[in-house]
């Protein structure tokens, strides 16, 4: 019986709010990533070369910080566009952390305030936003080279999907939901292998579709490409989900060991 | 009537044991993944059908000279896999690995290794 094939590579998606103030402690803000957000980072120390970490650090102020609570290398304009004054965060900034300005430890990523750093340094507050995305395939954000790096299935072991509500948003602004693609486990076992599409909010009709879309692709000479990070951090995304503005900021591969 | 399709796997030169040459219907392949840098391993539903684990079978890929060219081909062979389940054979079944007779589906494709449960 032929079947469409579809396949899926994963993006580690990561965010949260530190929940430690070190506007006046000297200590560096810990930020967890964990199977959870599809990455599971090795050690990596200070002073990489820039280019090298395969984890982009973005940060968002929130409300107005203290002047020079930023260091100073951070330019003139932020992630979004807009003019900022490096040294002086404002609220609703986000800038991106330079490889040089952070570390990994145990799956924690580590930047420097500005008594340590005064260039990339970064004086955290509580509720500060902190992003870590995947940038591309690397042996340093694990899963790679293993389960839950990706997965190519037929859609005959498609079960259906689940809408989940994403409890932030990206750092642009755009509100995020999760809608998890079920299938047969790889198993074999009465369980399911989970894809979880971290998305544009309120498309997952949308997403049902596209679903609906490649099960009747007829395109049995290959299996199609739903999503996938190569290791230059070129993104391949199926058509079909910007057709219907659907945006994939992460895919999360939850299986078991097979 | 439902048309099936198996899929030939032999990782040894004779056929005289458990598990070193087997065929599976491709539509009881459940999914493919990357399981080293010249390694993908294809998964199927057990054929004793006890329901609580696989059958699957590790594919060994040519070891390409970059990380880039290894995700490539890799990728590359689960095209080939999902085309090899997608296709019916006059021969009585589609082979992916032929090891007495020295024929694989792909070039890439070195070897095979297959584990019953």
């Amino acid at each position: 019986m032929k079947s469409q094939y579809v396949y899926f590579g994963k993006k580690g998606y990561h965010t949260e709010a530190p929940g430690t103030d070190e506007t006046s402690t000297a200590t560096t803000v810990a930020l967890q990533a964990n199977e959870g957000g599809g990455m599971i980072p090795t050690d990596q120390g200070a002073d990489t070369a820039n280019g090298t970490h395969a984890v982009h650090l973005f940060v968002k102020q929130v409300g107005d910080g203290s002047d020079g609570a930023r260091g100073s290398g951070y330019g003139t304009t932020d992630e979004l566009g807009a003019t900022i004054v490096s040294a002086n965060p404002k609220d609703g900034e986000v800038i991106r952390v330079p490889d040089l300005g952070f570390i990994w430890s145990s799956q924690t990523v580590q930047v420097q305030n500005v008594s340590a750093d005064a260039v990339y340094g970064y004086d955290f507050e509580a509720d500060t936003l902190v992003w870590a995305i995947d940038s591309k395939r690397d042996a340093t954000t694990p899963p790679h080279l293993a389960i839950g790096a990706d997965i190519c299935v037929p859609m005959s072991n498609y079960l259906g999907a689940d809408s989940v509500a994403f409890s932030a948003s990206h750092y642009d602004g755009s509100a995020l939901d999760v809608v998890s693609l079920k299938f047969k486990a790889a198993k074999g076992s009465a369980t399911d292998d989970v894809v979880h599409l971290i998305c544009t909010a309120s498309k997952f009709t949308e997403v049902c579709q596209v679903m609906e879309e490649v099960a009747n692709a007829d395109n049995y000479e290959k299996a199609i490409t739903m999503f996938d990070l190569d290791e230059n951090g070129v993104e391949t995304v199926y058509q079909g989900f910007a057709d219907r503005g659907v945006t994939i900021y992460g895919v999360i591969i939850e299986m078991a060991a097979i | 009537m439902q048309t099936r399709n198996n899929l030939y796997f032999n990782d040894h030169a004779t056929i005289n044991a458990l598990g070193i040459a087997t065929t599976f219907p491709s539509d009881r392949l459940i999914s493919m993944h990357t399981t080293g840098a010249n390694a993908i391993t294809v998964c199927f539903f057990d054929m004793d059908n006890d329901g609580d684990d696989n059958d699957h079978v590790a594919l060994t890929l040519t070891n390409e000279t970059t990380n880039l060219l290894d995700s490539q081909t890799r990728r590359r062979i689960m095209d080939v896999m999902a085309s090899l389940a997608n296709t019916i054979s006059r021969d009585g079944f589609t082979n992916v690995t032929d090891t007495i007779n020295g024929i694989h589906a792909d070039a890439d494709i070195l070897s095979s290794a297959i584990t019953k449960s």
